[in-house]
């Protein structure tokens, strides 16, 4: 049986992808209690990263 | 020195050579039939998307030997006792998550990202969005039932644990229902209780 999993999407999906990527990582998973240790701002940041790399995207398909 | 978490399973060995991110060594801390995957660090990972992404491919490669729970991004303990007490304290939530999981795996459907042309401008519009999004997600649920064990709704989507080996069929049920499945991702969505 096969157990490979997908690796990282390529750019074709990678905009939708790491929006899925970030609404799992920061927001799934089991939690060590009261360890988790994204501040707030940190989660802010990670969200302004991905607005950024959205528009990178927008920018280069557009051309 | 910190440990970091990646994830949690039923007892297993990791290959000698299996790293976290920073290339730290991962190791495999065991109470009774679970371990925790764990790395050393000197700090929580810096919160953006390459490190992110580092994370997950972390995590994956990790799945593809077995099923697990993977961990939230950044879960940092003080020290490997914090890891034990954790094992102890949880094992039997912990047990009934890899149970009701099983060998399955994650499926993102995501809303449509809506960009600024895109964008509906009237109340009815988008509120029609809204009402063809449902139909479609419904129709993907009657398409995809019997291959669908759980589903959870996210903050960008909805999340459905599907049979590993269902997978291809369940993303090409989703193309039927004009939606895009995204995976497979480990089961970070049903790793918590509820």
């Amino acid at each position: 049986m096969t157990r490979a999993l997908a690796t990282v999407p390529d750019v074709s999906v990678g905009n939708v992808a790491l929006i899925d990527l970030l609404d799992r990582l920061l927001q799934g998973g089991i939690v060590i209690q009261g360890d988790i240790t994204l501040s707030a701002a940190e989660i802010d940041l990670v969200k302004l990263d991905l607005r950024v790399l959205v528009a990178a995207i927008d920018a280069v398909s557009r051309r | 020195m910190s440990v970091l978490l990646y994830a949690v399973s039923a007892a297993r060995t990791l290959p000698p050579a299996a790293t976290g991110l920073s290339g730290r060594q991962l190791r495999a801390i065991r109470n009774e039939d679970l371990v925790a995957i764990i790395a050393c660090c000197d700090a929580a990972p810096p919160a953006d998307t390459a490190h992110a992404w580092a994370y997950h491919e972390v995590v994956n490669r990790l799945m593809a030997d077995g099923p697990l729970l993977p961990a939230r991004f950044g879960s940092l303990a003080a020290d490997e006792r914090e890891i034990e007490t954790m094992l102890i304290a949880r094992r039997d939530e912990w047990h009934a998550s890899l149970a009701r999981i099983g060998d399955r795996v994650e499926y993102a459907v995501s809303a449509p990202a809506i960009d600024d042309e895109d964008a509906p401008d009237t109340g009815t519009g988008y509120m029609e969005r809204l009402l063809s999004r449902e139909r479609r997600d419904r129709q993907l649920e009657e398409l995809a039932g019997p291959l669908v064990r759980d589903s959870r709704r996210t903050a960008h989507g909805i999340a459905y644990l599907v049979e590993r080996d269902a997978g291809g069929a369940f993303v090409a049920h989703a193309g039927a229902a004009g939606l895009t499945a995204v995976g497979p991702w480990p089961p970070y969505s049903f790793a918590s209780a509820a």
